[in-house]
């Protein structure tokens, strides 16, 4: 039956495209012009939660107007449902799993660019929402740094002009000169501050278990604060909750901080950056050009991280009885004495050091405990290159992070014990550092006949080598918000091939990613059939493999998937 | 001693008589008018196609005579014959060759020397000079100082439809301009070698829609071309190989040095010789956008109606020899007549031999066009593969017969250079 729903849904696509024969439209004697595409793609999630996981369907609609040789405007919207949750009962499997993500992902239709071109003096600008695009790597971001992504569907495994969440930007070039292609690009983003967006699921739970927010795509909890485990057993001695262990009763102590978060004793705030708001602007620019056969560009930008690091901003454990009434609990003292004292004393000595180990100065402070994630503003600066060889083209990306900011804990490193969270507290002050950050790139596009394997057209090779370093490395630091510990140095390499076969309409493409460092793969093949003027029907696969929870390809290990596309553009 | 002087004696007889062999330079064969039964007034149709074969096997080059017999077998198109037109070259185009004539000259390596402007060779004595008239690198004959077309791509296999594509290309000379301002050579030659710039913008299909390329083309044999892409799916510009000059373009038969027939670099190994001059059939010249040859892709696949004319050609042989270079030779088809009776060496078709020496590619002019001021192009063109009988079709028209003055002299920023190609990225 629900097999039945997906070919439902793909039949709708069908009938839904043949209206749409024509190939885009013009209307107003070619100034306005139409075109876009609708597609299906539905995705089945192999291993051991083998289902489908996804029905996605999508209209995009992307219009340019010449109002003027000198005002052009140009948009691009973009309407998505996902069927699966309508196809999908939200009992069994789906529902356990899925189904509470059903109101971020199952609808969303919204303009993503609109923009404005025209010259002014020999600048030209865009104005508006749009992406703009630095760089020369594939596969990994190094000066692609000013629109953030939306990975919420199959992470970073899609095209990233799909996935990249175009911002308010003015965009300014200036031909210096045309002979060397030299110009001087800046752009400014007036305080539309965005982030990256994934699904993480910051609920606490248990990384084995779903939440109920889970998508097929949410990243599992990060090992902050899970449950706090502390020294000793406090459990209420009177009153109504008399016998009721706050903590297990048995060591390790747990804290349950989701309950303690419920009710306020540790609160993670983040901003809702206002949109255009002047103060948040980020600005940077780019001078390129060719010397000596190379085209060079030096890069400069300020704007905001578009991930977090988890700051902590003030806040203990000292009163949080007052939640439950500040009862008596038991000190755990022998008489002569007292066996029992009001939560708030018991817990105030506790972090003290008068009941055995401490004290916890870090946490002696009224709570709650006050985390945010906090997206600091962060300077890049680097240059890109490439060249022609012959059949070669070698390139190169180097952005230098001045201040690229991380978490950092306490030498003794980080757990969900009590001593370490309050001794990162007290070694860090707000568990935030920021270190040089030297991204680098070199890679080579190679374009080679292997008549043998393709006797019509050449196939398209391109490796690439990322090394990222951090400056001045501390064993203490964690890429926030996920408390990883990042390598002093990390490698990546890729490999990406495709050819054409049938006169371009048989497209097969393999993309393969490898974390040297942390032993982690991501593979992506597809093969994309381009008969006619309309249908572009592709199947590919989408394969991880490292150790669990290990960003960036681990975490992803039980979520090898095949997918069908299939897209009517026009 | 004797010994001594009899070698030098053979020697510099072997040199006397073997040099204009070495260089190419033979004599170039005499004329051959045709005088058979296919003149003005004859329409070759379905019904008698069989019975003008054989002439027609004279007239038409090998590839072009298998294109045309699909058509005609089909009854898409037919072949009207009529009377042969000229069209002189543009004024400046005319005067430069008559300023700078007898200056130009080939070298042993094949290469242009001391060329200003115009025609090099306005009366060829050899095959390197008829080359280096018909040369698109320098031939204003379908590309003139500054070009804008806008062109259909419709890919065939046989009769049958595929799938289309569209673009908007601009060129730009740099070396010898005559007619569009700025006239003579240009700083990026002067300063930088540069022959031409083009670049190209695709509109449809979606999936491709907003792809640029930019191309620069040195003048200097061994300064590989600077090629430069805005593509879409990335949303960035790509340096893109100078050197996949045989790689399809968008799944077409189009590669680029078979753009205008021949665009591949005359190199130093290559061995020219004129094979024949005599007449063929040509496709006529349209002169004006309202002459433009009607075309329906639903009704005639890749066939164009258009009337044909007795021209006479030049038919030159080119080694390459090069045996990693996909082709092992081309048979070009130029106009031969004379400059002052309005012949242009306009290279009318080409065809392409693979190393193993089976007739591989062509392509040519289909519906040559003219403007009334004798800038000369396209209205349709043709790329075949004749191993496997797929064809893509150019319809078009270049903005020297509509939309001149609005478009012409390009802008070298907006069409020529990075900052322009970004401005028209989407």
């Amino acid at each position: 039956m629900k097999r039945c729903g997906l070919v439902f849904s793909l039949a709708v696509l069908l009938l839904v495209g043949a209206t749409f024969s024509a190939h885009g439209f013009s209307l107003l004697d070619n100034k306005l012009s139409i075109s876009g595409y609708l597609q299906n793609q539905s995705s089945y999630r192999l291993g051991y939660e083998s289902q489908w996981v996804s029905s996605e369907n999508r209209l995009q609609v992307e219009m340019v107007g010449k109002l003027h040789p000198n005002f052009i405007v140009a948009g691009t919207f973009r309407g998505t449902y996902d069927a699966i949750y309508d196809l999908r009962s939200s009992s069994g499997q789906w529902g356990q799993d899925y189904a509470g993500s059903r109101d971020a992902l199952s609808k969303e239709a919204k303009v993503r660019e609109l923009y404005v071109d025209t010259s002014l003096g020999g600048w030209d600008f865009r104005i508006g929402q749009q992406q703009i695009v630095w760089g020369e790597s594939d596969g990994l971001r190094l000066m692609d740094i000013i629109n953030p992504l939306d990975m919420r569907r199959q992470f970073v495994t899609r095209d990233w002009e799909d996935i990249r969440i175009p911002q308010m930007l003015v965009k300014a070039t200036y031909g210096i000169d045309p002979g060397s292609n030299s110009f001087l690009e800046l752009v400014w983003n007036p305080g539309d501050v965005r982030r990256d967006r994934i699904l993480v699921d910051t609920t606490m739970r248990d990384a084995e278990n779903h939440s109920p927010n889970d998508s097929p795509w949410t990243i599992s909890n990060p090992a902050l604060l899970g449950s706090l485990e502390i020294d000793a057993p406090i459990i209420i001695a009177s009153g109504p909750l008399a016998g009721v262990p706050l903590t297990t009763t048995t060591p390790p102590f747990m804290l349950n901080t989701a309950q303690l978060r419920q009710a306020g004793a540790l609160t993670i705030a983040e901003d809702d950056p206002s949109w255009l708001n002047v103060r948040n602007s980020e600005f940077g620019g780019r001078l390129a050009g060719t010397l000596g056969g190379y085209f060079l560009t030096l890069n400069y930008y300020q704007g905001f991280s578009k991930t977090p690091v988890m700051k902590y901003e003030g806040g203990g454990l000292l009163n949080v009885g007052n939640i439950f009434g500040n009862p008596d609990v038991f000190t755990g003292l022998a008489p002569p004495a007292p066996t029992q004292l009001p939560m708030n004393d018991v817990l105030g000595a506790y972090l003290s050091g008068a009941l055995g180990p401490g004290p916890y100065s870090g946490l002696l402070k009224p709570f709650p405990i006050m985390l945010r994630y906090d997206y600091p503003r962060e300077t890049v600066v680097g240059f890109t290159f490439n060249k022609a060889a012959g059949l070669w083209v070698w390139r190169g990306e180097f952005a230098t992070y001045l201040n690229k900011h991380y978490n950092k804990v306490a030498p003794q490193g980080w757990s969900n014990h009590i001593s370490p969270i309050n001794a990162a507290i007290e070694f860090t002050g707000d568990l935030v550092d920021d270190k040089i950050l030297q991204a680098s790139m070199i890679g080579f596009d190679y374009k080679r006949s292997i008549e043998w394997l393709n006797p019509e057209k050449m196939f398209f090779i391109s490796a690439q080598v990322f090394n990222y370093h951090i400056f001045d490395y501390d064993e203490e630091l964690r890429t926030g918000p996920y408390m990883q510990q990042p390598r002093e140095d990390t490698y990546y390499l890729s490999l990406l091939i495709n050819t054409e076969y049938h006169m371009g309409r048989i497209c097969p493409e393999v993309l393969v990613v490898y974390d040297a460092s942390a032993t982690g793969w991501y593979i992506k093949s597809r093969v994309e059939l381009k008969y006619g003027d309309h249908w572009r029907p592709e199947i590919g696969a989408l394969y991880f493999s490292g150790d669990d929870q290990e960003l960036p390809f681990g975490e992803f290990n039980q979520k090898n998937e095949v997918y069908i596309r299939l897209k009517y553009q026009f | 001693m004797y010994r001594t002087r009899g070698t030098h004696f053979v020697l510099a007889f072997l040199a006397v008589i073997l040099l204009p062999v070495f260089l190419g330079a033979a004599e170039l064969p005499d004329y051959k008018k045709y005088t058979g039964p296919i003149k003005p007034g004859v329409v070759i149709t379905k019904a008698n196609w069989d019975t003008y074969l054989p002439e027609l096997q004279k007239l038409l080059p090998p590839a072009k005579l298998k294109y045309m017999s699909g058509g005609i077998r089909e009854g898409l198109v037919t072949m009207p014959i009529v009377k042969t037109t000229y069209n002189l070259s543009t004024k400046g185009q005319m005067e430069a060759t008559r300023k700078y004539a007898g200056t130009a000259r080939v070298g042993a390596d094949n290469q242009l020397t001391n060329w200003t402007a115009g025609f090099p060779f306005p009366e060829p004595k050899n095959a390197q000079e008829v080359v280096w008239n018909c040369n698109p690198t320098i031939s204003r004959t379908s590309a003139h100082d500054d070009l804008l077309f806008y062109s259909w791509f419709g890919l065939f296999k046989g009769t049958n439809y595929e799938k289309h594509f569209l673009w908007d290309l601009f060129v730009r000379k740099y070396r010898g301009r005559t007619d569009i301002p700025p006239l003579g050579d240009m700083k990026d030659f002067t300063e930088n070698g540069v022959a031409f710039k083009e670049s190209f913008l695709v509109h449809t299909p979606n999936e491709v829609k907003g792809f640029i390329q930019l191309r620069i083309r040195y003048w200097d044999l061994n300064k590989l071309d600077e090629v430069y892409a805005y593509i879409p799916a990335l949303r960035r510009l790509r340096r893109l190989t100078g050197s996949d000059n045989n790689d399809p373009i968008l799944g077409s038969d189009v590669v680029f040095d078979d753009f205008e027939v021949w665009r591949q670099k005359l190199d130093s190994r290559m061995k020219v010789r004129v094979l024949e001059h005599r007449d063929y059939l040509v496709p006529k010249t349209y002169v004006g956008m309202e002459n433009k040859p009607a075309y329906d892709y639903k009704k005639t696949g890749p066939y164009v109606q258009v009337e044909w004319e007795l021209r006479p050609q030049w038919v030159l042989e080119i080694m390459i020899n090069d045996p990693d270079y996909v082709y092992s030779k081309r048979v070009v088809y130029v106009d031969a007549v004379p400059l002052d009776q309005g012949g242009c060496y306009l290279l009318y078709w080409g065809e392409q031999y693979d190393q193993k020496g089976r007739l591989f590619k062509a392509n040519g002019q289909l519906a040559p066009s003219a403007s009334k001021e004798g800038f000369k192009n396209l209205f349709n063109w043709l790329y075949m593969n004749c191993l496997t009988d797929h064809y893509t079709v150019m319809d078009g028209y270049p903005t020297y017969v509509k939309g001149f003055r609005e478009t012409i002299p390009l802008k070298e920023e907006e069409a020529f250079s990075i900052k322009g190609l970004l401005k028209r990225a989407r």
